[in-house]
């Protein structure tokens, strides 16, 4: 008696079982033209190459879209990285001073065209009878040549008065000051030995990177106005305020890698920042 | 001798002598018998070969699915990200810029409206012959003197006063520079803002101000706030847009000048 196996039900002779099958019928059933065991093998080739080419050709179709969206997604992102660039490049922070001390900003990114500078601040001055008012001066690219800067300041202030006179007599005098020396003055703010009041400023200098051709350029040049009071908490007396406006050139028409800023007095003498000072420097582009 | 095929291990029988020992019975059950033939094995390898080819199916189906899932999330990234950065682009961009090769005027036309308010950073010389000039702005070419009321207060050094002036010359002052007398190496900064610029249905006339300090030579130096109003020209009162600046150096009269080469002026919006 033949069996057919599970898969493809191909015939199949047992010795001993099927012994009274004929070589014709056993021919038939192995190959037979119809019907044999090679013509079901014979159809499962072809059912088993069908479904691999079908299968090729629905991955292939789905790949097709996915290849295209890589290819999207690919020019989406170049675009988004394009965008993001000149999103960044356009405003970015470019140095920060925090704490006590004189700020020196070094190799300073050249890829902006101006700086923006906020800053709150105030000079450490010994504890004692002294000025309540100071500047914020800078120099470019190290250069502390005396001579090589020239600076003004336009301010309205108002001075301390004393324990017996009151701040109302310390008076407010409008003042243009100028200066050739070795620094451009920023901003005015003010000197304590406690440095609890902070005086906030604001700053420029403008195409601080680049040479513009003209001759031999502009000469680099920058600004600042500030305004603070320092109120007479304690002791009551010791009220100080300012607004001014302050700016100056130097004369170079190098692109501005360093930038250094510190307290000034107007002596020559340079400064240390109290602590709490931040000065923040902003890249436009 | 039979031999086994390399991948099924089918029998085989060859003309050898070798194989002509196996009867007709052996053969047959080598062929199709039921435990071990051949035929059992091409049955086994076809059970094998569907089974692989369901695995093979699903796992191309699932892996489909999750690519398509993919796709999807990155699409959603990616169009969150363009949003984020038109977003980014909205709040501030550099519009306009203006770098002096020989004389020229600022003419800013067809301004984009998408922003709210203009911050204007300079570096610039007139080029007339004189200590101090100013830096003027108009809008939407009207240079109708009637139109506009500006104001200044600044310090100078030569001439060494201080004056608070207000001036209806067809022009907002918002800047003191030097003029070309002091050396084409001389140009003065300032920043100027010009807020609301866009709005075009409502709100206050525009406005204009700025700020700026500069010396070249103590005790020639010259710096101050200035600022004024536009009220729209022809009558309009408000809700004027401003869609054109013409920027120029004055002696705070109609007379218009150029500005030199080196002058650099920049425009950004802020969103």
């Amino acid at each position: 008696m033949t069996n057919v196996t599970p898969n493809l039900s191909l015939v199949t002779f047992n010795k001993g079982v099927d012994l009274d099958e004929s070589f014709e019928q056993f021919r038939d059933d192995l190959d037979g033209v119809s019907n044999s065991n090679m013509t079901k093998v014979d159809d499962f080739s072809e059912t088993v190459a069908l479904l691999f080419a079908s299968t090729l050709a629905a991955t292939s179709a789905s790949l097709l879209p996915v290849n295209n969206f890589v290819n999207s997604a690919t020019g989406s992102i170049t675009s988004i990285k394009s965008a993001s660039s000149a999103v960044s490049a356009s405003f970015l922070k470019i140095a920060e001073f925090s704490g006590s001390g004189q700020a020196d900003f070094i190799n300073l990114n050249q890829n902006f065209k101006h700086i923006i500078i906020f800053g709150v601040s105030c000079i450490k001055v010994p504890a004692g009878p002294s000025l309540l008012s100071y500047n914020i001066g800078c120099d470019f690219n190290g250069d502390s040549t005396g001579g090589n800067y020239r600076d003004i300041a336009w301010t309205n202030s108002g001075s301390s008065g004393s324990s017996t006179t009151g701040w109302s007599s310390g008076g407010n005098v409008s003042d243009m000051s100028t200066h050739t020396g070795s620094q451009i003055i920023l901003a005015n703010v003010t000197g304590s030995s406690i440095w609890d009041f902070g005086s906030p400023f604001l700053a420029m200098i403008l195409n601080y990177s680049g040479t513009i051709v003209s001759g031999s350029g502009f000469y680099k040049t920058a600004m600042g106005v500030s305004a603070f009071v320092r109120a007479g908490f304690y002791p009551s007396w010791e009220h100080a305020c300012s607004l001014g406006i302050q700016g100056g050139i130097w004369t170079s028409a190098s692109p501005i890698t360093r930038i250094r800023m510190f307290g000034s007095d107007n002596s020559g003498s340079r400064m240390d920042f109290s602590d709490n000072t931040t000065i923040s420097l902003y890249g436009m582009t | 001798m039979t031999v086994q095929t390399t991948f099924l291990n089918l029998i085989t029988y060859s003309s050898e002598p070798a194989d002509q020992s196996g009867s007709f019975i052996t053969w047959t059950q080598d062929m199709s018998g039921s435990v071990n033939s051949n035929m059992t094995k091409i049955d086994a390898w076809s059970g094998s070969v569907t089974g692989s080819y369901t695995g093979l199916s699903g796992s191309i189906s699932a892996s489909y699915i999750a690519t398509t899932g993919s796709m999807n999330n990155i699409s959603g990234s990616i169009t969150t990200i363009n949003a984020n950065i038109l977003t980014l682009q909205s709040r501030f961009a550099k519009l306009y810029e203006f770098v002096g090769s020989g004389s020229g005027f600022v003419d800013f036309d067809n301004i984009p409206q998408t922003y709210k308010h203009l911050l204007i950073l300079g570096v610039a010389c007139s080029n007339r012959s004189l200590y101090n000039m100013d830096v003027g702005v108009d809008f939407n070419g009207d240079a109708n003197s009637s139109n506009y009321e500006a104001i200044q207060w600044n310090r100078s050094g030569t001439p060494n006063f201080e004056h608070i002036t207000t001036y209806t010359t067809a022009q907002i002052i918002i800047a003191n520079v030097p003029g070309c007398m002091s050396g084409i190496n001389i140009g003065g900064p300032f920043i100027a803002i010009i807020p609301n610029y866009s709005e075009a249905t409502y709100g206050f006339y525009k406005t204009a101000m700025g700020m700026s300090m500069y010396t070249f030579s103590i005790p020639t130096y010259a710096g101050g706030l200035q600022g004024g109003v536009w009220n729209g020209g022809g009558g309009i009162s408000t809700g004027n847009a401003i869609t054109r600046i013409r920027m120029f150096t004055s002696a705070a009269t109609t007379t218009r000048y150029a500005f030199t080469a080196g002058t650099n002026i920049t425009i950004y919006g802020f969103g």
